[in-house]
C-alpha cells in the first residue's frame, strides 16, 4: 500500500527547503517570494492520488515548520488540508480540465493564508489581519510559478509511474 | 467510496493518522516539549543550507553583474543629481549639532561597552513562511546563542534569536509583526514602543507623548528598558510623524536603517545582563 515514493517525501522535502531558504527567495517578487514546498504539494496532490498526496503534504509542511517560526506541525496540517481540498473539488471538473493546475494553485494559496493565520491565531502568536492582506499577491504569483512546477512533477511522476503501453 | 474496501480504509486511516501527528507535534512544539529533538534534525541541515547559501551567493553575484552595470550606470546620474542636494542638506546638518552630539556619544558607547560580547556569524538562510521575517544563522547553543540574545549588524539592530539548536539559529527581525522593541529619540531622548509593522508595513514607535517634537530624519535606537535589548542600538530613522490633538500620544512611522534583503553577517550580542525585577516582588510572591 506505502509506495516507495513515498519514501522519497521527507529528504526531498528537506532539500526543497533547503533551495527555498536560499536560493528562491532571490525570486522575491514585491514583497513575497514564492513557496516552493507548497506549489509541489499542489501539483503533487493534482498528480497522484490523495493517500500519496497527504504523505508528501506532511513531510513538506514539516520540513518547512523547521525552519519557521511557526510552530512544528502547522504547515503540515494546512498542506494535508489542501491536498484534501483538491481531492474533494477536483471531481466537479473534467479530469483533463488544462486550467485545474493554475486554479488549484490559486485557490490552495488563498485557503493556505487562511488556514496559517487561524492556527497561529490559535496559538497566541501576534499576527494581524493586514499581514495577510498583504501576502495575497502570493496567490498571483503561485497561479504562474505553477505551471513550471507542474510540468516538472509530471516528468518526475511519469518516469516514477509509467504508463502502460499495449503492443 | 465503499467502507468495506480495505485499501481504502488504510489510505483514510494514514490520513487521519498525519493529520493527528501534525496536531500532537504542534502540541508539543509550542510547549516546548520538542525542542532536543528539533536540534537533532535541524544541525545536520544547517550544514546543507551553509554549503547551499555559498553557492547560492556566487550563483546570483554571477548573474547581478552585467545588469549591475547597467544600473550604475544610472545611478552614477543619480548620484550627480543628488550631490547639489546633499550639498545643501550638509549645511543643515550642521545646524542640528545636538543630533551629531548624541550619534557621536551613541558611537563611543559602543566602543565603550566591552561587557557586550559578540559573536560573528553568517546569514545562511531566510524564513520559509511568508508572514514572518526570519533569518537563520550559522550560530548555535553550542557557539553560546541563547534564546532572546540581540542580534545586530554593522549599520543597526537586526532583531532577536528566536529559537537555537546546536548550530544554527533563528532570528525574529525588527520588521516582523510580532517585534516590539523599547526604544527612544536619538535626540530629545522620548521613550516609546517601537512595533514591526510586518510584510509590507513600516515600524511604528508608539506611545510618544504629544509634548514632544519628533523631526524627520531622527534617529531611533534602543532604550534598553526592560534589559532585553542593550541601551543606544540604531535601529532606524524617523520617516512620517502622525500626531492629533485628539490623542495623548503621537506615532512616528520608522524606516530601518539595516538593509534586511542584503544581510550576510550579523552580530549576535552574548553579554546582555537581563535586568533583574526582583526587588520588585511583594513579600508574599
Amino acid at each position: 500500500m506505502i509506495r516507495w515514493s513515498n519514501y522519497l517525501a521527507f529528504p526531498l522535502m528537506v532539500l526543497l527547503a533547503v533551495l527555498q531558504l536560499t536560493l528562491v527567495r532571490y525570486l522575491k517578487i514585491g514583497e513575497v517570494t514564492p513557496q516552493l514546498l507548497f506549489l509541489v504539494v499542489v501539483a503533487w496532490g493534482l498528480l497522484r492520488e490523495v493517500g500519496e498526496g497527504c504523505v508528501w503534504a506532511f513531510c513538506a509542511g514539516i520540513s518547512s515548520d523547521l525552519f519557521s517560526p511557526t510552530p512544528l506541525g502547522s504547515t503540515a496540517f494546512s498542506f494535508i488540508l489542501i491536498v484534501l481540498l483538491i481531492f474533494f473539488v477536483r471531481q466537479l471538473f473534467p479530469a483533463k480540465f488544462f486550467a485545474l493546475p493554475i486554479l488549484f494553485a490559486a485557490l490552495g494559496t488563498l485557503v493556505y493564508l487562511v488556514l496559517d493565520y487561524l492556527i497561529l491565531r490559535l496559538f497566541q502568536y501576534d499576527l494581524s489581519w493586514s499581514v495577510v492582506v498583504s501576502t495575497t499577491p502570493l496567490i498571483l504569483w503561485h497561479a504562474i510559478f505553477i505551471l513550471p512546477i507542474y510540468a516538472i512533477m509530471r516528468w518526475v511522476e511519469r518516469r516514477i509511474n509509467p504508463r502502460a503501453v499495449q503492443i | 467510496m465503499n467502507p468495506n474496501d480495505t485499501p481504502q480504509r488504510i489510505r483514510w486511516g494514514l490520513i487521519v493518522t498525519l493529520i493527528i501527528v501534525a496536531v500532537l507535534f504542534m502540541i508539543a512544539d509550542s510547549t516546548g516539549n520538542l525542542s532536543g529533538l528539533l536540534s537533532l534534525v535541524r544541525d545536520p541541515v544547517a550544514v546543507l543550507m551553509q554549503w547551499s547559501a555559498d553557492r547560492t551567493n556566487s550563483f546570483a553575484n554571477l548573474f547581478a553583474g552585467p545588469r549591475d552595470l547597467q544600473e550604475a550606470r544610472q545611478y552614477i546620474q543619480e548620484l550627480e543629481s543628488q550631490v547639489a542636494t546633499l550639498q545643501r542638506q550638509n549645511e543643515e546638518l550642521r545646524a542640528i549639532q545636538g543630533e551629531y552630539q548624541t550619534l557621536q556619544e551613541m558611537f563611543e558607547h559602543a566602543n565603550e561597552t566591552p561587557e557586550l560580547n559578540r559573536i560573528l556569524t553568517q546569514v545562511i538562510g531566510y524564513n520559509t513562511n511568508s508572514y514572518f521575517q526570519s533569518i537563520i544563522i550559522d550560530k548555535g547553543a553550542a557557539d553560546g546563542v541563547v534564546v532572546g540574545m540581540p542580534v545586530e549588524s554593522a549599520r543597526g539592530l537586526v532583531g532577536q534569536v528566536f529559537r537555537t539548536s546546536e548550530h544554527a539559529a533563528q532570528v525574529l527581525l525588527v520588521t516582523d509583526n510580532s517585534s516590539s522593541i523599547p526604544a527612544r529619540l536619538g535626540e530629545s531622548r522620548a521613550t516609546g514602543l517601537l512595533r514591526g509593522g510586518g510584510l509590507g508595513g513600516s515600524m511604528t514607535l508608539n506611545w510618544v507623548e504629544l509634548e514632544v517634537v519628533i523631526n524627520i530624519g531622527d534617529v531611533v535606537v534602543s532604550s534598553g528598558l526592560a534589559g532585553r535589548f542593550p541601551a543606544d542600538l540604531v535601529i532606524g530613522r524617523v520617516i512620517d510623524v502622525q500626531r492629533s490633538q485628539a490623542n495623548l500620544y503621537q506615532q512616528a512611522l520608522v524606516q530601518p536603517v539595516v538593509d534586511f534583503d542584503s544581510l550576510e553577517e550579523v552580530f549576535v550580542i552574548t553579554g546582555v545582563r537581563p535586568i533583574d525585577t526582583g526587588v520588585f516582588d511583594t513579600p508574599d510572591s
